[in-house]
């Protein structure tokens, strides 16, 4: 992987580009806010929030503010599932979309919805257990003495339409999506998604440190008095909670997953003590940054960050796809 | 008092019912570099991962300073027993010094930083193996030999006093070879490394080595000196090969065919 030129130091950069995108991702919160059919001004959107009751800005804190929030805590969760699955599976284009996780957890959060609709919760944790179940049979699959990287897309990819396929067959054609993407997000979701965002997130920044020793072959991390198998396991789980809770409360979105830690690296280089945070910030942005712009650039019809990220991310993928000659050969 | 002594007792292993190692058992010399030999597939590397808890025996146990390494956490295994593996793999951004800082992960703690003693030894292991100039470059800037040279400093780091080393020349060209296998040489003699290690190459296992091990289908054919070991009966019997062995100058040496 090439990083950009050295020029710089490494601490200065990084901590050039937390900063930018700290104040990117600020910004971009309130434009969100402000933004849409229901158009208020900064003033008014400050007096509203924290001075005076207004029926436009309560009305925007009812509906539009729940939204932004599941998208930056989605986005942030699904960059973070690719990042540890990439590093689990040693693999650059795993991505929980591409290989059948957000798809199984897709399915068993509608099964969730239709069987148990009442029971508040229940979806994340279906989600969590048909997205695992999706992860093994992947990981099982794929496995011939040692995982092989194109294998696991291959696999992943069936897994993803067989779970896809029985989607749409039970619960109607619509494409997997528990909800109908970021579209009236309510506090309740963004509630339960805060609860398990509050589970996975510190959970991955504590496993950080563990993931750069994926990168090493296995015998030199357990050389090193690391127990790769433990290891690969429990950041696995945390990928596969992160993926499934997003899933479950936003739908499948594609690429997301994928893009945000391949910028990340490219940005941070590939220490997992800053890249994890990083991406997490990057992925928050991206979902949120597509979530805006898919409101506003056909208004008052509004294209779904899905597909907006499939637009984008399948010619990325591609691009991908075509240096992975030196992936397979690792 | 520990004194690093490594018995192989009695070890058996097959992979998917295929058997690779039939009751081997020998005593590596401690103090000492011995090198295992043996034609492709006769279970050199297997041995090597059997006796780096990387793999379980099917029968027979590993013992260090008499106790069944199965029963020695990875942890404490790693402070006294490192591997150079054959297949390396780091990120292309990763320095040298971050490399051979993951040295001293065995020793490392969750709730106290880097100490003093982890940065003397990390410095340390760079000057032994000669990479001091080189400690801030991303290892994608690195020749192989280069490369080789940062993950056997990285080995150097855990401080330990085995150090296995699996076909430690494979990839390099003859320059690096030979400073690599110089290098072991000078560690052994320097600080009284106990050293394991696979070779192919015949020649350099009968310079570099104190004791020689030849492996056939799974089992110790042949152990000892190396002048006493080579011979062209015993390299027929391992690689099917009728190969000359001369002598000169009190050593003997195999003329590539």
């Amino acid at each position: 992987m090439k990083v950009l030129p050295q020029k710089i130091p490494l601490l200065w950069r990084r901590s050039l580009a937390c900063a930018v995108l700290g104040l990117l991702t600020f910004g971009l919160f309130f434009t969100a806010l402000k933004s849409g059919s229901l158009s208020v001004t900064w003033d008014e959107l400050r007096r509203g929030l924290f001075v005076a009751y207004d029926p436009r800005v309560a009305a925007i804190y009812d509906l539009r503010f729940p939204r932004v929030v599941v998208a930056l805590l989605a986005g942030g969760m699904l960059a973070l599932s690719g990042l540890f699955l990439q590093a689990a599976l040693r693999n650059p284009l795993a991505d929980p979309g591409i290989i059948g996780i957000a798809g199984g957890a897709a399915f068993a959060a509608s099964l969730a919805g239709a069987l148990f609709p009442m029971l508040y919760f229940s979806k994340p944790i279906f989600a969590f257990m048909g997205g695992m179940l999706a992860f093994l049979l992947i990981y099982r699959l794929a496995w011939k003495g040692s995982l092989d990287p194109v294998r696991i897309i291959l696999v992943g990819v069936a897994v993803s339409a067989v779970f896809t396929g029985l989607s749409a067959a039970l619960f109607g054609p619509a494409i997997a999506a528990p909800g109908s993407g970021l579209i009236q997000r309510s506090w309740s979701d963004a509630r339960q998604l805060a609860l398990c965002a509050a589970g996975g997130i510190p959970a991955a920044l504590l496993l950080a440190p563990v993931c750069d020793f994926m990168a090493l072959e296995d015998r030199t991390a357990r050389g090193l008095g690391i127990n790769a198998d433990l290891a690969r396991g429990l950041i696995s789980v945390v990928a596969v909670i992160l993926a499934a809770a997003a899933t479950a409360i936003i739908g499948t979105v594609g690429f997301l997953a994928l893009i945000a830690p391949h910028m990340a690296r490219r940005i941070v280089g590939s220490d997992h003590r800053i890249l994890t945070p990083f991406t997490l910030l990057l992925g928050a942005f991206i979902l949120l940054a597509a979530d805006t712009l898919g409101r506003v650039i056909a208004a008052p019809v509004e294209i779904p960050a899905a597909v907006l990220m499939n637009v984008v991310g399948g010619p990325f993928f591609i691009i991908l796809l075509r240096k992975g000659g030196r992936i397979g050969k690792q | 008092m520990a004194n690093n002594r490594l018995i192989v007792e009695n070890i058996s292993f097959s992979y998917g019912g295929r058997p690779v190692l039939r009751g081997v058992s020998f005593e590596v010399k401690t103090g000492k570099v011995t090198t295992l030999i043996g034609a492709n597939a006769c279970g050199k590397t297997t041995l090597l991962l059997l006796m780096t808890k990387n793999l379980k025996p099917d029968g027979g146990r590993v013992l260090l300073d008499g106790r069944d390494i199965a029963g020695i956490r990875l942890r404490d295994f790693a402070r006294k027993a490192a591997v150079v593996h054959q297949k390396t793999a780091a990120p292309d951004d990763l320095s040298v010094e971050k490399l051979v800082a993951y040295g001293r992960t065995p020793h490392a703690s969750a709730l106290r930083g880097r100490t003093a003693a982890d940065r003397e030894m990390i410095a340390w292991a760079m000057k032994a193996a000669g990479i001091t100039d080189i400690a801030a470059q991303p290892l994608g800037a690195l020749s192989g030999g280069q490369r080789q040279l940062a993950f056997i400093a990285m080995a150097l780091a855990q401080g330990a006093k085995l150090l296995f080393l699996d076909e430690p020349t494979t990839f390099l060209d003859i320059r690096y070879q030979v400073e690599t296998l110089r290098l072991i040489r000078e560690l052994n003699a320097r600080l009284g490394l106990t050293v394991l290690m696979v070779l192919h190459d015949i020649n350099q296992a009968i310079v570099y080595s104190d004791e020689v091990i030849g492996l056939k289908d799974g089992s110790v054919l042949t152990r000892g000196a190396p002048g006493e070991v080579i011979t062209e009966d015993a390299l027929f019997a391992m690689y099917g090969l009728r190969l000359p062995v001369r002598e000169d100058g009190g050593r003997v040496w195999v003329p590539p065919v």
